[in-house]
């Protein structure tokens, strides 16, 4: 059974309340035991450990490989540069990007030959005796630069690129990854902004963030006859699947990924990078192959959050109603396009900037721009983050040039008959005390977002009259994907949780997902899950022989409205003498639906509100001239325990979502408003506005005192 | 990383027999933190690794007859914060080992290891050199005693010559009236390096400060002591605005610190100020221990 | 003087681990992580950040938690290992620490999880009932990124016996 619009069938009431027992992960005994297999746990018999060398200019014709002191090393038993893969271009949507770099190289830490060896410190070893010459060209770094007259032009076959799907869409310049235009035409913009009383507009900037999972990329492959194996981190399988066989020229059907556990993800493992290297590898020597990051390159060759700098204009009355907005969003796009997931080669997110109101007249331009540096990729909301940051520290600033209650101004301009809205936005505002004297204010952000959508199916089994199997592609990169099918099934069969058992198959054994990601595995395999169930249940009374199943593949359009609305609110204390944020507390309210796994909602929540902590005070990948400089997580930092404030989650069960009993997406939804709450909450403690994040001290501390004087 | 050969010498006369034999294809490895590290990342590799924990007369932490401390060079940082013996006769010892990287580090990390690595940024040289600390160096020549406010040179360099080893370090015994505080800068993660940390012992009698000691971590290319800044405290008042104000602003002049992730230039040594002002507040208003 | 010279260790490793006397014929450069993930096949242990600051790879040496992947595999020599593999009881049933993170969801990937279920069974030996500014302390060299470790807390204060009240993360009913 298809269907592409999904009924929504009816329970009764006892079997929804099972939901609100809080639930024991089905794997969670196989984690806290260590008995879980990771990637990198695996190891089949005869593996060879892969190294890789990544390039040390930002952008040079390659002159000359030499390998020969890496093959003489014992233990060595492969050797490969990009002409003996050959002209192999690989990437999510877009191929641009080479399995080893041929004759140019485009970023710091690009492949540009591998090594296959016996032992890790062969191959470690391997990879430093090869001998590379480079031709230094012009760089470019900065995308406004990469689109003026005489900018190097960094792919200049890139009309000749396909895609996993066939051509590309011309673009306009060489340097422009992705474009995209949205909202009402620039003639009823501008007209909309005459009707303005005020017409304010910002320039916010963004870093480059890395999704900073404490599993780095990996991958095994290796050949039994034509069947190409694979277990690797991606967290689409069958994505990955698509992409090695547009890359590679192996038959998809020939093809089986086997990923299970993921150590993390936050929108990071979605893009594959080694494991077409290892398929060359494991082609060549006939045996399996496995390649595990080492977190400089991590930090170095992978994909991060793109950098962006927007420009956001709002037209609005003397009375607070906004009239018009626009945002002018440029996002860093890096050497290669490879590692965005869309036809459109942008982060949609971009559009958010305003995106919890009601504005009549809207436009957005967002672009991605190729540069001399880490490919930009996606990470826990992608482009949205950016545009949340700007654009509710805008809609604070807009207050302040209004002399508004912040708070007052985003009530003014919720959408109409959307009571959910205006309760997220009070139950945040209602915890917060009014600002207790100068370095201590409280900040809020609102935010709106929709769920992913796309393809995926499951089967629904009965193995006898009470005991069930549930078989799903779908990784779990942690976010509990098993266990919520599971309750999803058991409160569908009526049946109690433990009568299921929900098994991860391969891509050769499972139906099509389309991955974790873009918070729509709920929605998506929820839904499947809950159709074939319900079915299933049906037909049981009849059933004499066993086993029963349905199987079930939804597909949620792209573009169904699902929206959720959240909201941020700290209480923070500046000190003005270092400029030292400190959060002292802080709340979320998220619009949840119906909650299918407490502990791991909450888990969500607490975490992406870790999460944007980080992104709002401290995370800055730094890449000067190319160079990313942090070499480990000794310098790029992710918040620890004792950096934690307090916080309250509260959750408001709406029940109108469009996910299995009314289930909304919250995968995205704890770190988006942290930056902008906390930019808001800095303004109010000591009236220092900043526009850059991360939120350092040093920032602030500049922002007060003026530049510190050097020696 | 090099498969280096691995030695377990179970005196220091069989040490130095290997450092002689092997010279400057061997290193010494006490806890690991930092010698694991670069040789993984191969910005070290040596031929050959003497392991220090076996040479029982490294390690070990005493109470010296006078009312110091004897810290062998492989002591862990873990057991000198925890010891009651250091609470009770250098408190500012321990308080600073509390704030070297996380309880897993501090139980492999040693002191002798954090000292010889040199690395600027290290939590312990500031506190030792305000203890006015030595270190006791053997090597072919004999014992050598230099003070830890002598021992660093520049950036991962020490006066430390590569026969020789260093054995333990002293903590004299603390002057009537002393009390030392440490204050590490983290605006960033309670595990990162600090931005700049300072340590500052003060003796005071008669409610007049007699001696002042200020170090400073992440200043420059050293651990740094800042002696300008100590004479400006003598004499004074403990905790006075005017004079920590000045001492503070001495510190400042002081350091020349890198531009790094952790801060500008110019940021760390407003910070070191800020910082010793606020730790030279604090132990003006504390009592002697 | 060179007589006294002793030979570099080539001789078989022997050490414990888990409570099992093993004998390690390997490079005693080797950092023990690898040994124990390649060689034991003990993957409970994960590499992370490789350089001792994630905390992945938390192990206890006599009793002490330890970065195996700063451990070389030679110090280990005559020593006692163990690993999240040997915390559980001889019939496979889950330590007090496991089962209390098991219940309150202290994980969500699980990749952290070993290295959090060994530092928090190496704090409560040393301290059974910490408070959870104490237990956020001592854990700060285990970095989890999923969970905020809020459910960490409550998990190792649940293993505790000691009361979340007054833990960082709290939901009004």
């Amino acid at each position: 059974m298809t269907l592409d619009q999904t009924p929504m069938p009816a329970h009764a009431a006892e079997d929804v309340a099972m939901f609100a027992r809080p639930e024991v992960r089905h794997e969670g005994a196989l984690k806290v035991t260590g008995a879980a297999r990771y990637t990198g746990d695996h190891h089949p018999a005869g593996m060879l450990y892969a190294a890789c060398l990544g390039s040390p200019v930002a952008h040079a014709r390659i002159t000359s490989i030499d390998t020969s002191a890496a093959e003489e090393l014992p233990g060595v038993v492969a050797v490969l540069t990009g002409h003996d893969v050959g002209h192999v271009l690989f990437g999510r949507h877009l191929r641009d990007m080479p399995v080893l770099a041929r004759d140019r190289v485009l970023f710091i830490g690009q492949r540009v030959a591998a090594v296959a060896a016996e032992t890790r410190e062969a191959a470690e070893e391997a990879v430093r005796l090869i001998e590379v010459d480079y031709d230094d060209l012009p760089a470019v770094f900065d995308p406004r630069e990469a689109l003026t007259d005489g900018a190097a032009v960094l792919h200049p076959d890139a009309a000749s690129y396909g895609t996993i799907k066939g051509a590309r869409t011309p673009v306009g310049h060489p340097n422009v990854q992705g474009e995209l235009v949205h909202g009402c035409s620039e003639a009823e913009l501008e007209e909309a902004f005459a009707a303005a009383d005020l017409v304010v507009e910002h320039t916010f900037r963004t870093p480059r963030q890395h999704q900073g999972f404490i599993e780095p990329h990996g991958a095994i492959v290796w050949f039994e006859g034509e069947i190409c194996h694979v277990v690797s981190t991606n967290k689409a399988p069958f994505g990955l699947r698509q992409q090695l066989a547009a890359a590679t020229g192996h038959p998809e059907d020939r093809i089986v990924v086997h990923n299970r556990f993921i150590g993390g993800d936050f929108g990071g493992k979605g893009f594959s990078v080694d494991e077409f290297v290892c398929f060359y590898l494991a082609r060549k020597t006939g045996r399996p192959v496995r390649s595990v990051m080492s977190y400089v390159e991590e930090l170095s060759a992978t994909a991060p959050r793109h950098a962006a700098e927007l420009v956001l204009r709002t037209g609005v009355r003397r009375d607070g109603t906004f009239v018009a907005h626009s945002a002018d969003v440029v996002f860093d796009g890096g050497a290669f396009a490879g590692a965005k997931a869309n036809a459109d080669l942008i982060l949609h997110g971009g559009f958010d900037t305003m995106s919890a109101y009601d504005v009549p007249a809207m436009r957005h331009r967002v672009r991605t721009i190729y540069t001399n540096a880490l490919p930009g990729g996606h990470m826990r909301a992608p482009g949205e983050v950016q545009a949340v940051f700007a654009g509710e520290s805008h809609v604070d600033l807009i207050a302040g040039e209004l002399g508004l209650d912040p708070v007052d101004l985003r009530r003014r301009n919720l959408p109409p008959r959307c009571p959910l809205a205006a309760e997220v936005l009070d139950r945040a505002a209602a915890v917060l005390p009014r600002p207790a004297g100068r370095g201590r204010g409280t900040g809020l952000a609102l935010y709106r977002r929709q769920g992913g959508t796309g393809k995926g199916g499951v089967v629904v089994r009965a193995l006898g009259p009470d005991r069930f199997e549930v078989v799903t592609g779908s990784a779990d990169q942690g976010s509990g994907t098993v266990t919520m099918i599971a309750r999803v099934a058991a409160a569908a069969l009526g049946v109690a949780e433990d009568r299921i058992e929900v098994v991860q198959r391969s891509t050769a054994d499972a139906l099509y997902d389309a991955g974790a990601g873009a918070s729509r595995v709920t929605r998506v395999l929820g839904d499947a899950t809950n159709v074939a169930a319900t079915e299933l249940r049906g037909r049981l009374a009849t059933a004499t022989e066993f086993p029963v199943e349905v199987a079930c593949v939804v597909e949620a359009p792209r573009g169904e409205d699902n929206p959720a609305f959240g909201a941020c609110a700290v209480e923070v204390t500046v000190d003005e003498l270092t400029g030292e944020i400190r959060v002292e507390r802080a709340v979320l309210v998220a619009d949840s639906g119906t909650v299918i796994n407490p502990i791991a909602h909450r888990g969500q929540l607490e975490g992406g509100f870790a999460f944007g902590l980080g992104a709002a005070l401290m995370e800055e990948l730094l890449v000067e001239e190319g160079q990313v400089l942090a070499g480990s997580l000794g310098d790029y930092k992710l918040p620890t325990a004792p950096d934690m404030p307090p916080l309250e989650i509260v959750t408001i069960a709406s029940g109108q979502g469009l996910g299995p009993f009314g289930a909304k997406p919250v995968g995205e939804f704890g770190n988006l408003g942290v930056p902008p709450a906390i930019a808001n909450a800095v303004e109010r403690a000591i009236g220092v506005r900043l526009m850059v994040l991360p939120l350092t001290a040093e920032a602030v501390w500049t922002a007060l005192h003026g530049s510190p004087s050097e020696h | 990383m090099l498969l280096f050969d691995y030695h377990r010498p179970t005196t220091v006369a069989e040490t130095a027999a290997l450092m002689a034999e092997l010279g400057e294809d061997a290193e010494l490895l006490a806890g690991g933190t930092s010698l694991m590290n670069l040789a993984r990342l191969g910005l070290a590799e040596p031929a050959h690794v003497i392991a220090l924990a076996d040479v029982g007369e490294l390690g070990g932490l005493d109470a010296t007859p006078d009312g110091g401390l004897q810290l062998g060079a492989t002591t862990t940082i873990r057991h000198v914060e925890t010891s009651p013996l250091v609470r009770g006769r250098a408190p500012g010892l321990a308080e600073a080992c509390g704030h070297v990287a996380t309880v897993r580090i501090r139980n492999q990390a040693t002191v002798g290891g954090s000292l010889v690595h040199a690395d600027p940024n290290q939590d312990l040289p500031p506190m030792l050199m305000v203890h006015d600390a030595l270190a006791r160096i053997t090597g072919p020549n004999g014992d050598r005693s230099v003070p830890v406010a002598e021992l660093f040179l520049g950036f991962f360099e020490t006066v430390v010559q590569p026969e020789e080893i260093l054995h333990s370090i002293v903590v004299p015994p603390p002057a009537r009236g002393f009390r030392a505080g440490y204050l590490k800068f983290l605006p960033r993660t309670k595990d990162d390096y600090s931005t700049v940390a300072v340590a500052v012992g003060l003796t005071a009698e008669e409610g007049r400060v007699t001696a002042a000691r200020i170090a400073v971590a992440g200043g420059g290319s050293t651990p740094l002591r800042c002696t300008a800044a100590e004479r400006a405290l003598v004499g004074t008042i403990p905790g006075e605005a005017t004079a920590l104000a000045e001492a503070a602003a001495l510190v400042r002049e002081a350091l020349d610190p890198i531009s790094d992730a952790r801060g500008s230039s110019g940021y760390k040594r407003e910070m070191a100020r800020v910082c010793t002002t606020r730790l030279l507040r604090r132990l003006g208003t504390e009592d002697a221990g | 003087m060179a007589s006294a010279t002793p030979r570099p260790v080539r001789d078989a490793i022997q050490v414990t681990v888990n409570g099992q006397a093993r004998s390690l014929r390997t490079p005693p450069a080797r950092p023990l992580l690898d040994v124990l993930r390649d060689d034991l096949e003990l993957t409970g242990t994960k590499e992370g950040c490789s350089v001792g600051v994630c905390g992945a790879c938390s192990i206890l040496v006599d009793g002490r938690l330890m970065s195996a992947c700063l451990v070389p595999v030679g110090m280990v020599a005559g020593r006692e290992v163990t690993t999240v593999e040997g915390l559980a009881g001889p019939d496979g049933e889950l330590s007090r620490v496991q089962r209390a993170f098991l219940e309150c969801s202290g994980f969500q990937c699980g990749i952290c999880t070993p290295g959090q279920v060994v530092a928090a069974t190496a704090l409560l030996a040393e301290n059974p009932s910490p408070t959870a500014d104490e237990v956020r302390e001592y854990m700060t060299g285990n970095l989890c990124r999923c969970t905020g470790y809020y459910s960490i807390v409550r998990a190792v204060l649940s293993a505790a016996g000691t009361s979340a009240t007054g833990d960082a993360a709290k939901e009004p009913a």
